[in-house]
């Protein structure tokens, strides 16, 4: 088992230097600093395009009210699936968890050595019966 | 963590190295998998039904880049950017894989729900919750047609004006196939 630790990729926000509650002021406010301090006509930087595209697609994306609620949302759910595999991690480190069978826990899911058992798995979830699927 | 492939066309694919986040608003379905332990029933020559539906889902999503947000559910639900379904195991919590879609469904995308089996909370809880899905929700029941879990999810769809398809993919792996790119054209319209 190989651990692949990647850094996280710039969201919109730390594109255009601002924050997550940003208003649509801030926004087009940032988007005319970096597009002043990145266009290729003013920058010969050879990063420069690249950062002025990067920068106009984050601008065109929260500059737009609903794709940024969608957005906004999206990066909701992914950082609370990013907290419920560390809590997962966490939780198969603890060297009193015995290694069998499946179980859940805090809206995650434990998967053992990817092995097909399972049945009658003790579920955390009291609503959900333990019988066979 | 394990490291995996990625699958080709999946969410993680198309992404590259840049923002998940805005690959995934341009997605249009979500594909909720069921991968209890009853996935792991021998279907067809010597596969189980978890590995026909495997194949099948890669290759969905190959044709489909980039539309698809996988979720499975088992024990909870949780999603599988990378396209690859983990083994199946424990219980069929339908009513945590219908609140994971619940968002992606709200951004105006398309619910596929899969299954061959009955939810492990009472139907009646599982119809009740789909109700927000009305007119977004169709379900393939991918067990045997006689199966209980077959009936229940007929009358899931029939209850949000969705559609319902049974594909045993112990015999039909080929309809399975057939049906889910109907949806997948039916979500890209």
């Amino acid at each position: 088992m190989e651990v692949e630790i990647k850094p996280s990729p710039p969201s919109a926000y730390d594109i255009l230097g601002i924050v997550s509650n940003a208003t649509q002021d801030d926004i087009h406010t940032a988007y005319r600093i970096m597009v002043r301090r990145y266009h290729p006509d003013v920058n010969s930087d050879p990063d420069a395009k690249d950062l002025f595209i990067s920068v106009t697609e984050a601008y065109k994306l929260l500059s737009d009210i609903a794709q940024r609620r969608k957005y906004d949302v999206v990066r909701k759910i992914l950082q609370q699936e990013k907290q419920d595999e560390k809590e997962r991690d966490q939780y198969m480190n603890n060297p009193f968890v015995s290694g069998s069978g499946g179980f859940a826990f805090s809206g995650s899911a434990i998967f053992y050595g990817n092995v097909p058992f399972g049945y009658g798995a003790p579920a955390m979830n009291q609503s959900a019966s333990s019988s066979m699927p | 963590m394990n490291t995996q492939s990625i699958v080709k066309g999946s969410i993680q694919d198309i992404t590259k190295s840049g923002d998940i986040a805005i690959s995934i608003i341009n997605a249009k379905v979500v594909v909720l998998c069921d991968r209890s332990g009853s996935m792991v029933s021998e279907a067809r020559g010597g596969r189980a039904s978890y590995e026909i539906e495997d194949d099948i889902i890669k290759r969905i999503q190959g044709r489909y880049q980039g539309q698809i947000i996988l979720v499975a559910f088992n024990d909870v639900a949780f999603t599988c950017l990378h396209g690859n379904l983990p083994m199946p195991n424990g219980n069929t919590n339908m009513l945590d894989a219908l609140d994971k879609a619940q968002p992606f469904a709200d951004m105006g995308m398309r619910v596929i729900l899969i299954t061959d089996g009955q939810p492990s909370h009472s139907e009646g809880e599982v119809i009740q919750r789909a109700q927000q899905f009305k007119g977004k929700l169709d379900t393939i029941f991918v067990g045997p047609e006689m199966s209980p879990g077959a009936d229940f999810l007929k009358r899931l769809a029939n209850s949000v004006n969705g559609s319902n398809s049974i594909c045993d993919l112990g015999k039909e792996p080929k309809l399975f196939e057939e049906r889910l790119e109907i949806l997948m054209l039916k979500a890209g319209k």
